[in-house]
């Protein structure tokens, strides 16, 4: 690996955990929503550093556009969340940072230990057929799951549209 | 890209710190709608072991990967479904804190 290599990878790491970090911790909620963009495209480097282009392409797609436009609109929808003076954290601060801070602890330990039994370079694997061959078995081994999956989405969207319509408003809308 | 040679434990420290991070703003964290964000980066971390396990171990098959596509379109439908829940919240209680919504409570 050479230094440009290193220095790259240093980089988007440092990216995708900071932002991770400024997402939790930032008082504007506005702005915590839109850190959560450099921390998606970050993940989305680790993904084309494992080669699989298709997953960085869904993850700009779903994460970076759709998920992202939906947390905005839904924060600015809401009442008071640029507010400074509005407390963002609740009583559990404390247990939060040391729950948190004790499971990271307790990761990296065993992670470590076990490092050795981990492989240090990946499989071989013909990288430019990936796509083509996710292709191909989405639609003969695992078109369970993809069809199961749509029907996820379409009953998902019919709860969402359900939940978030104003039943009031349906109500007054004859008198007009 | 296959000339990149990370270790596999780099991408496993790294879910690791981003599961912890996320894990904090899960309980922190008192707006609802920052408590979804917090979930996409749990997801996230997730997703990365996922695709991390699968290019470094079996990258013959490709239930990582799947896994992965079925997970990224299951949090779309929970972030979709979740915005709703804390609209009509917000429209009936006047509040997205979570720890304001307490009309359950013995």
């Amino acid at each position: 690996m050479s230094v440009l290599e290193l220095g790259m990878l240093m980089l988007l790491t440092m990216m995708t955990v900071v932002s991770a970090l400024m997402v939790v911790v930032v008082r504007n909620l506005i702005h915590a929503g839109f850190w959560l963009l450099p921390f998606f495209l970050g993940i989305g480097g680790f993904y084309l550093i494992l080669s699989v282009e298709f997953l960085f392409a869904l993850q700009l797609l779903l994460y970076a556009g759709a998920v992202m436009v939906v947390v905005l609109f839904a924060l600015m929808l809401t009442r008071d969340v640029m507010n400074p003076l509005i407390r963002q954290t609740n009583r559990l601060v404390v247990a939060a940072i040391a729950a948190s801070a004790s499971m990271m602890g307790f990761l990296i330990i065993v992670i470590y230990r076990n490092a050795p039994t981990l492989p240090s370079v990946p499989a071989p694997v013909e990288a430019d057929k990936i796509t083509a061959r996710l292709g191909a078995a989405l639609l003969n081994e695992y078109v369970l799951a993809f069809e199961l999956t749509s029907a996820l989405l379409l009953s998902a969207m019919l709860g969402a549209i359900f939940l978030a319509r104003n039943p009031k408003a349906e109500l007054e809308e004859p008198e007009q | 890209m296959n000339a990149v040679n990370v270790p596999l434990h780099f991408f496993v420290l790294l879910s690791a710190v981003l599961l912890a991070i996320g894990m904090y703003g899960l309980i922190s964290r008192r707006n609802a709608i920052a408590v979804l964000m917090s979930i996409e980066i749990v997801m996230n971390a997730a997703n990365l072991n996922f695709v991390a396990f699968w290019r470094y171990l079996h990258p013959e098959s490709l239930e990582g990967v799947v896994f992965v596509l079925v997970t990224i379109t299951v949090a779309a439908a929970e972030v979709a479904v979740g915005m709703a829940v804390v609209l009509s919240n917000y429209r009936m209680l006047h509040t997205v804190n979570i720890d304001e919504v307490a009309q359950m409570r013995g």
